[in-house]
């Protein structure tokens, strides 16, 4: 008898992870698929495969960089589309989000950029890079967790600080706890402010990319913002360009692009998966 | 004489003209033989994308001696298409000429011309034979009676909500020999209503089926029920679908019928029949038709003009379809039931030669704009010239689209072309499906030209060898959950510090709280509890110990009430002294006996009869008596 439940143990414990050795997964093939398909030179053919992919769900850095790779071969193909480049930066952005370490994805989103601003140049269209708002450019200095550890060390600078102001007797002990409660505080509150204000932005809103040629801002009713006077052009969202999505309705989503804010079409913007 | 003039529309001559590239001009004649005396129509429809406004201007219609017309009417156009996902839309017009022939003969009309936001739209000269005599092509001059679905003309006024080539046949026509009276009780279910929501008159739109997918047909259908008789439509305008494309459909004979509803017997006809697509997932709205119910039995409206009502809306629940069996390429949208023919010529090509690919897609429902076509190296599939036929018999929307592809072959050798496909999503049958058409092989010799033209460089090799297609999924990053999304950092974060301080505070309150209760201790008050309790706890064992602490606790009774310090009094005193200073005979009498009883006890012992126990409670209960009671003046 126990020499049955040995075996059974035994079986369900090897069976499982026999399967996951032997068996890819249905992503893992489609992904196997679209790379054979990008060898070959079928770029729309891998292109879908690579969307489906995504629009299945499944998130993963090399997924998003070979999709990438797939829009860029196209654009140089003469089977390119409109949005090409724009999807493949993207794409990349996307690789940038869940690895952000990927310096491949970096040099290519670069150079694609350069690229996109290099065509639409003589047309007078604006920079592909935007700067972003003052609040979004601070809490974006550094990672959120990055300010949620400054705020944990100013948290218990201050809190020996304040015990060493209050516990111990001792004059050098007095000092010290003033020096850790001035400089804790500080820490505390710079990065509990900032950690606040970066997962506010994180819940608040979804970074995307621009896959249209060129998108116009347009106002709630669906009309195009007005151009300002004197400015460079604020209301053209070149393709390529990085926005945040704040709100989402079935025929507008509406954007902020640098310190611009407005409403475009959900086919001119890419929301990047994010896990 | 309606029969005679959809006949006649149905061969409406169209032609896209070249002289305005941007606009998009088709012209358009309701017959090209009328007879004397008869009128014909003449459209002209010019649309554009819109940027340079919608100002029209300069409308011309050259006629022929012989031929009159009055000013055209104009009707605004709006389509919205959507082609590879991208949603475009198109404003234009529509001038209707309403021309009559006084002259027999062969006639050239037109070309009618229009500027529309700034450009030229020309259309197309149109032959017209006048005979002499009826020919049924045209339209007489007068209407015969009163009719009240007269505004189903399609050309009319110019107003018309449908287009040529419906047939739309009034049960009132006033010709002997076609009147027809409202059919009863046979009318078609559709019509049903259980209740009125008005009396007078309501429309009712609705729509089917519901819900749908996106891309796949809905058909919004708009209803007019009068209830006091005979009636004519004024001014009614176009459902609201903005969310849809549609495409124009409408019954092929507009047929009112009696419909008793809630005890009236109303004229009931369906208006509109819209077949739609929707664009978009969502709770999308339709309907809301407008229109004026006018005749001899309805009240005119607020505003004097005919009495308005407006249908219903209506909600269509959209949703894209399921992502399993989803096939690779497949575009939202793309739903129906098509199939593809394919031909392909020649089989036999030099090195950069092209060959010709013609794909026809065909099928029920809004037949897709583009087909996937197989990418093989070798082979350039330049963009396709697009042919369409697109009907709606029976209020469903189908037909064909006819693809043109050049097809450059710019490697020699046997290419195998592959296969032309479209997937899409069949709604009947709730699966997708992939129409196909194999295109086969194509032979292609070796061509010396051929080569220059390959080494040509390609214009935007800055993204050459820029990134590197990967191979296999490489390890998913770890993913560090963000500290903030977890309530125990913010409690951490705020805990440590506040915790120092609160505990600092704490501890200084347990420090006060004990000085003040050492405080407490040395009160008078606290003294006298003291010396009760240990009277009565001395009292079983230690009489003298418990009789001494009932002496304090009187002595310390007295003090705290008088403020007299009485164990420097004599007792013998004692009871005058403390009646002097304000108390109660009786408690001077009872305290004095109960200093007695002290003495007593400690001097005779158990034999004196005093209980130690019976003392402390004595004690206790005038000491506590004597807290509350009032002084008398003292003297």
């Amino acid at each position: 008898m126990r020499r049955f439940f040995v075996i059974l143990l035994t079986l369900l414990v090897a069976l499982p992870a026999a399967h996951g050795l032997a068996a890819p997964s249905e992503s893992e093939r489609d992904f196997a698929a679209a790379s054979e398909a990008l060898k070959r030179g079928a770029y729309t053919e891998a292109i879908d495969r690579l969307e489906l992919l995504a629009d299945r769900g499944f998130v993963h850095p090399d997924a998003s960089f070979n999709r990438a790779v797939a829009y860029v071969e196209r654009a140089r193909s003469s089977a390119a589309s409109p949005g090409d480049l724009g999807r493949a930066a993207a794409a990349l952005s996307e690789v940038l989000v869940l690895r952000p370490s990927d310096e491949q994805a970096e040099l290519g989103l670069s150079r694609i950029r350069a690229e996109i601003s290099r065509r639409h140049a003589r047309e007078g269209v604006a920079p592909v890079m935007a700067r972003d708002s003052l609040g979004r450019a601070a809490t974006s200095l550094f990672d959120e967790n990055v300010w949620a550890t400054l705020a944990l060390a100013g948290s218990l600078l201050l809190t020996v600080g304040l015990a060493l102001r209050r516990f111990v007797q001792r004059t050098s002990a007095g000092l010290t706890g003033a020096i850790g409660i001035g400089l804790g505080a500080v820490l505390l509150l710079v990065g509990a402010g900032m950690t606040a204000g970066a997962r506010h932005f994180r819940l608040s809103s979804s970074p995307a990319v621009i896959v249209a040629d060129e998108a116009r801002l347009l106002d709630e009713t669906g009309k195009p913002l007005p151009q300002r006077r004197g400015s460079a052009d604020s209301t053209s969202v070149p393709e390529g360009a990085s926005v945040y999505v704040l709100e989402r309705r079935p025929t507008l989503y509406r954007v902020a692009w640098g310190s611009s804010e407005g409403w475009l079409n959900p086919g001119q913007v890419r929301i990047l998966a994010t896990r | 004489m309606r029969h005679a003039f959809t006949a006649a529309a149905a061969l409406a001559v169209f032609a896209a003209s070249s002289a305005a590239h941007a606009l998009e001009v088709q012209t358009a004649v309701s017959t090209q033989r009328v007879g004397l005396g008869e009128q014909f129509i003449v459209q002209l429809i010019v649309m554009s994308d819109g940027q340079n406004g919608n100002t029209l201007a300069d409308v011309r219609l050259p006629l022929p001696p012989g031929m009159t017309a009055g000013p055209p009417s104009r009707s605004p156009q709006q389509r919205v298409s959507i082609i590879n996902g991208q949603m475009t839309q198109r404003v234009g017009v529509t001038l209707s000429w309403t021309v009559t022939a006084n002259k027999a003969g062969s006639f050239r009309v037109g070309p009618p011309t229009a500027t529309f936001g700034g450009e030229r739209a020309q259309g197309n000269p149109i032959p017209i034979e006048v005979v002499a005599g009826a020919t049924g092509g045209g339209q007489q001059r007068q209407r015969r009676g009163f009719d009240p679905f007269n505004f189903f003309d399609p050309f009319g006024q110019g107003n018309s909500l449908f287009p040529p080539g419906f047939n739309f046949k009034s049960p009132f026509d006033d010709d002997p020999s076609e009147q027809q009276q409202p059919e009863e009780p046979t009318y078609p279910d559709e019509l049903r209503v259980d209740k009125a929501p008005d009396q007078i008159a309501f429309l009712r739109a609705t729509v089917t089926p519901n819900p749908v997918v996106v891309g796949q047909q809905v058909t919004l259908r708009v209803y007019a029920y009068g209830g006091r008789g005979q009636f004519s439509a004024e001014s009614p305008n176009e459902p609201s679908h903005a969310d849809f494309l549609t495409y124009d459909s409408g019954p092929d004979q507009v047929k009112a019928y009696l419909v008793p509803v809630s005890g009236i017997r109303f004229i009931a006809a369906k208006l509109r029949e819209l077949p739609m697509f929707p664009l978009h997932a969502g709770t999308l709205r339709a309907g809301n038709m407008k229109m004026g119910f006018a005749g001899r039995g309805y009240p005119p409206g607020p505003n004097g003009g005919a009495l308005s009502r407006e249908s219903n809306w209506v909600n269509v629940v959209v949703t894209e379809p399921p992502l399993n069996g989803r096939p690779p390429g497949y575009k939202i949208g793309d739903v129906g039931e098509y199939h593809i023919d394919a031909t392909v010529e020649p089989r036999r090509v030099l090195a950069g030669e092209s060959i010709a690919v013609v794909a026809k897609l065909a099928g029920i429902g809004n037949v897709p704009f583009k087909l996937q076509t197989p990418e093989t190296r070798g082979v350039e599939w330049l963009e396709p010239a697009l042919t369409e036929k697109m009907e709606t018999p029976g209020g469903v929307v189908q037909g064909s689209r006819t693809f043109s592809y050049v097809v450059r072959m710019t490697e020699p050798g046997t290419v195998d072309l592959g296969e032309v496909s479209l997937p899409y999503y069949d709604p009947k049958r709730h699966q997708y499906a992939i129409a196909r058409a194999t295109l086969g092989q194509i032979e292609v010799k070796p061509n010396p030209n051929a080569v220059k033209a390959k080494l040509e460089p390609k214009p935007n090799d800055r993204l050459a060898g820029v990134l590197k297609a990967r191979d296999t999924l490489g390890p998913m990053p770890a993913v560090q959950k963000p500290f903030s999304d977890r309530p125990a950092f913010w409690v951490a974060l705020f805990l440590a510090p506040f915790g120092v301080v609160f505990a600092g505070g704490a501890l200084s309150f347990a420090s006060r709280t004990r000085e003040k209760l050492r405080e407490r201790g040395a009160s008078l008050d606290a003294q006298l509890e003291t010396a009760l309790r240990e009277a009565r706890e001395l009292a079983p064992n230690d009489t003298q110990g418990s009789v001494a602490a009932v002496e304090r606790a009187l002595f310390l009774a007295i003090e705290t009430k008088l403020g007299l310090k009485a164990r420097a009094i004599l007792k013998s005193e004692l009871r005058a002294t403390l009646i002097e200073r304000g108390l109660p005979n009786a408690r001077a009498e009872a305290l004095s006996r109960l200093l007695e009883d002290c003495d007593t006890l400690r001097f005779v012992g158990a034999n004196s009869g005093i209980d130690p126990a019976e003392l402390a409670q004595r004690a206790a209960k005038n000491a506590a008596e004597m807290r509350g009671e009032k002084l008398s003046n003292p003297s």
